[in-house]
């Protein structure tokens, strides 16, 4: 078939209707032509795809045209004040291509704007942190998991500790339950991360700056484990053993489910966010509690302890490998910073703490990406020195 | 795709806090809905596109007196229509006269196929596609976004335009018999190569989300 010929398909409706998912006898239809005519596939494929690009390619044009249209209206017509409104537009356009960055992956516009600026921050550029970890067993033997080779790293009582080909640390108890409790503790340093399974199948994510201090088997009525800084756990369903995690100021109990604790000393506030399940956060020492349900987060400070509907993404996006900022105060963004990146933070303009940040990034990026990406708020520059990243106004 | 009553949110964003991100996401919802329904009535495009930006100058600059509507979605419609027909004067009251009957969805969009392929078509197609559609005048440009976009007869294109359907066949079908042409077979079978992969299982998804 001539090129011509599968053009001509758009004078009809149904072929439309097929191309734009309208009209499910036409999609039936025009899906049995394709079967029955297979060397028209591609054509066809291509058709339907050309024409969703000029549908979506006229629309944006027009729109643009037409909204331009109305901000002239609405700049001549108005008072001052609203011709002030009118002029914070670049910022969202901004905010916009930030999001719109995130999306195309951040590498390739770094690339695309060599500016001298991107220049200097290349020339002294900071790896991300990785998998790193220090285990502490019961004995104080100290083993360091960074360099570690797969494979059986202890053997404790009855329980194997192995690590497998992905780096995670796995318990396998092959102990009675009377066997005697032993305590180990995994330490995260700056610039760590690490995931390790316990010994009732239980899943832990530990971000960097952080520790889980947990018994190598679950033998009393309860399991109990304790962590600073902040972990996400998949809790492996038991209804006869709750678990319990005390971290600062609060306890967590659950039966079985995902959550993240974030509860760094360096920040005012702990925050305990549900993805799914249930879970009951006590503050220490009170009967004060708060159950969640998925979506929500527990925000306990020293002078509140309250429950807010929250984007869970948002909270385990660290886990999941990225950094996402959403309104996010820089003082907050630049604390993240530190502990993934291992640097510390000076700011030349305390006044910049308060600014607020958009976007999101894979936290395997060099730190110039992630600082670059800051950069276009417009607000704020950094300037790396050795260990160091100083935040100054622009 | 949403519908205009999804939008509640960023009605309130912008009624309460005067937030300009929520106002283009109205605009950017209801400049496609009104341009649709004003079309199907019969109306000019030009026409249409001028009531739909009076009346987004007026919620603009009246935002505080718009706090007493429950219904942004009804109020929107029912006073664009009216202006529309008999250009009365905008007001911030509620109207009860809103007739679901009488403003039709729009007809299905697949926006999560459109968007990946947007993100998905090669740097080249995506150019060629660009150069090609700013060569395009504007009445061309209109009638491809009403036909493929908006999914309007080709009467109605005719009627909003002012030219004979068969301008509108032609215009259509030159648009696109010119694109395909630009952007070349050999292009056009490895980007569809790629998509048809992916395409029975993307489809599914499409057809259940």
């Amino acid at each position: 078939m001539q090129d011509t010929d599968v053009a001509q398909f758009i004078n009809q409706e149904s072929f439309l209707n097929y191309c734009f998912n309208r009209n499910d006898e036409d999609v039936r239809y025009w899906e049995k032509w394709l079967i029955e005519n297979p060397e028209h596939v591609l054509q066809v494929e291509a058709m339907k795809q050309i024409l969703i690009l000029m549908a979506q390619e006229s629309r944006g044009r027009l729109k643009q045209q037409h909204f331009s249209e109305l901000q002239e209206k609405i700049k001549q017509s108005s008072s001052p004040q609203i011709i002030k409104k009118i002029s914070l537009w670049p910022r969202y356009a901004v905010a916009a291509s930030i999001l719109l960055f995130l999306s195309i992956g951040g590498y390739y516009i770094f690339h695309k704007q060599p500016t001298q600026q991107t220049a200097q921050i290349q020339k002294q550029d900071i790896a991300p942190g990785g998998n790193k970890a220090i285990l502490t067993l019961a004995n104080g033997q100290r083993l360091i998991l960074t360099g570690a080779k797969n494979g059986l790293l202890a053997n404790q009582g009855n329980t194997t500790i192995n690590k497998t080909a992905d780096g995670k640390v796995v318990y396998n108890a092959a102990a009675s339950e009377s066997d005697k409790v032993i305590y180990n503790t995994m330490t995260t340093p700056r610039g760590g991360q690490y995931h390790l399974t316990l010994v009732d199948g239980t899943d832990v994510w530990l971000n960097a700056m952080s520790s889980i201090k947990y018994p190598t088997a679950f033998t009393g009525k309860d399991r109990q484990v304790e962590i600073t800084g902040e972990a996400y756990f998949e809790v492996a369903h038991n209804p006869a053993k709750p678990f319990r995690i005390m971290s600062s100021g609060q306890t967590v109990e659950v039966l079985g489910t995902h959550f993240n604790v974030n509860g760094y000393p360096d920040e005012s506030e702990t925050k305990t966010t549900l993805i799914q399940g249930s879970v009951k956060v006590t503050k220490t020492g009170t009967n004060e509690t708060n159950i969640l349900k998925p979506g929500q987060q527990a925000i306990l400070s020293d002078r509140l302890f309250a429950i807010s509907n929250v984007k869970t993404d948002d909270a385990i996006a660290w886990k999941n490998g990225y950094f996402m900022f959403n309104n996010e105060p820089l003082e907050s963004v630049m604390r993240k910073i530190s502990r993934w990146y291992d640097v510390d933070i000076e700011y030349r303009d305390s006044g910049l703490k308060k600014e607020n940040t958009y976007g999101s990034l894979s936290r395997f990026s060099d730190v110039s990406k992630v600082l670059k990406l800051l950069e276009l708020t417009g607000a704020v520059k950094f300037h790396i020195a050795g260990n160091k990243i100083i935040v100054s106004k622009n | 795709m949403r519908k205009g009553k999804d939008l509640k949110a960023e009605w309130n964003a912008f009624v309460e806090n005067g937030s300009e991100q929520a106002f283009y996401n109205l605009y950017d919802h209801y400049h496609d809905y009104l341009l649709y329904i004003g079309i199907q009535k019969e109306m000019p495009m030009e026409k249409v596109k001028d009531c739909i930006n009076d009346l987004f100058l007026y919620v603009f600059e009246n935002r505080l007196k718009l706090h007493t509507v429950n219904h942004h979605h009804n109020y929107l419609v029912t006073i664009f229509l009216r202006s529309l027909f008999r250009k009365e004067h905008f007001s911030s009251s509620e109207s009860l006269t809103f007739d679901e009957e009488q403003t039709p969805d729009m007809p299905a969009y697949p926006s999560a196929e459109a968007l990946y392929i947007q993100q998905n078509v090669q740097e080249q197609v995506a150019q060629t596609l660009k150069k090609y559609m700013d060569k395009l005048s504007v009445s061309q440009s209109r009638m491809i976004y009403q036909k493929f976009y908006l999914g309007l007869t080709y009467e109605e294109i005719a009627q909003a335009n002012g030219v004979s359907v068969k301008t509108v066949y032609n215009t259509i079908l030159q648009a696109v018999a010119k694109l395909k042409k630009l952007i070349g077979t050999q292009h056009i079978g490895t980007l569809a190569v790629t998509i048809s992969l992916l395409g029975t299982l993307i489809l599914f998804f499409f057809k259940i989300s």
